[in-house]
């Protein structure tokens, strides 16, 4: 692998590395997927092409052992200087993210004070809330043992970073299976439904707020379970994670406990209050 | 491929990075917290049976999320440990929060 890297490099010696360019077709997909659906539909299935090309690229490119990991480079000069600028371009990237969850509670919130019904925590809420705090303390868990791991490889420990990397995936897997679960128990057994419904319609805003909270942090989750499992994939490769070359766990693993910082938030908003 | 600005972010970042692999880290000690705190949550609403308002449940639950929240970010993702000026970068979205609350405070 470690030949197949410096061949694949081999045409850019003399040259700085810039780093794929797929992750930039996602996000030029992401932008014009999202932009459609508010606009023009039909443009949301040329983002979903787009993206489909740039997962494939970044796959393909990837299958071909091409990496990036060793290419480090700081931020321009400036006020970022000390921070790598994949770092950076993550923390930017949860900004984003905290807008964007910013923007769904704070709507849900106010759909709830303009509410004429609320179901009450413990009293008449459909909401398991002992089975989701088993989830929870799933997620706070995963947290503990995703810093294990970066420690790990930080150490040089493989069997420990191995080891807390599985479980960090093992952890992750969990809460959305349980999520599943719940969100099967709710809509077939409770009738709570994103949309009005004739069996429980005193709970038409307060299932979607519910589902619209919960559906879009377990799609972040889901995506986070993803990358862990590229990451374990990875980790059992000779020599593709080194004390040295790690950047990819950590930036994995600060997206990874942003879910749970968001998770912090939604579980007493969305069920103990 | 050049090995310029791999050098030059040891250089430049490099003393960041030093200072967080060899200062101990609490991350046990956090995984407790989080965990008690949690537990504590859990209970909260329990606590209108014993005459505790709605409204000092909702301020206990925001301090407890906002506390756990502040631990995750500074130790778990190292922000204790990084640069002063990427510590301030999520606090920029903040003021969409503040605008959010304004507008429920605000509501007719």
């Amino acid at each position: 692998m470690a030949d197949e890297h410096a061949s694949s490099l081999e045409g850019h010696a003399g040259a700085e590395h810039h780093g794929s360019v797929w992750p930039f077709v996602i996000a030029l997909a992401g932008g014009v997927g999202f932009a459609g659906v508010i606009t023009y539909f039909p443009f949301a299935f040329v983002g979903l092409g787009l993206l489909a090309f740039g997962v494939g690229g970044w796959l393909w490119q990837d299958a071909r052992g091409v990496r990036f990991g060793d290419v480090t480079h700081s931020t321009e000069p400036g006020m970022f200087r000390d921070v790598s600028i994949r770092k950076l371009g993550m923390w930017l990237f949860i900004v984003s993210e905290i807008f964007f969850f910013s923007a769904i509670i704070g709507n849900s919130l106010a759909l709830r004070a303009r509410a004429e019904y609320w179901p009450s925590p413990g009293v008449d809420s459909p909401l398991n809330i002992p089975l989701t705090a088993v989830n929870t303390f799933m997620l706070i868990a995963s947290s503990f043992t995703m810093v294990q791991a970066l420690k790990g490889i930080e150490r040089g420990n493989l069997r420990n970073f191995r080891l807390a990397l599985l479980a960090t995936l093992i952890l992750g897997a969990t809460f959305v299976s349980i999520q599943v679960y719940e969100y099967n128990k709710l809509f077939f057994f409770e009738h709570l439904t994103p949309w009005k419904n004739s069996v429980a319609p005193q709970l038409a805003t307060f299932g979607t707020t519910f589902y619209m909270q919960t559906g879009f942090h377990g799609a972040h989750v889901t995506g986070g379970v993803i990358g862990l499992a590229y990451l374990n994939y990875k980790a059992w490769k000779k020599d593709w994670f080194t004390p040295k070359n790690h950047e990819a766990v950590e930036l994995v693993g600060l997206y990874w406990h942003f879910v749970d910082i968001v998770w912090i938030f939604l579980f007493p908003i969305v069920y103990l209050i | 491929m050049s090995m310029e600005p791999q050098t030059e972010l040891k250089e430049s970042g490099g003393l960041a990075k030093a200072a967080i692999e060899t200062v101990k880290k609490p991350y046990f000690a956090v995984f407790v917290m989080l965990g008690v705190v949690t537990l504590f949550e859990i209970n909260v609403p329990g606590l209108g049976a014993y005459g505790i308002p709605k409204i000092v449940q909702i301020t206990m639950l925001i301090a407890t999320s906002v506390a756990k929240a502040t631990l995750v970010a500074l130790y778990y993702m190292h922000l204790k440990y990084e640069p002063l000026v990427l510590r301030y970068v999520p606090l920029v979205p903040l003021g969409l929060v503040a605008i959010l609350i304004l507008a429920l405070v605000v509501r007719k």
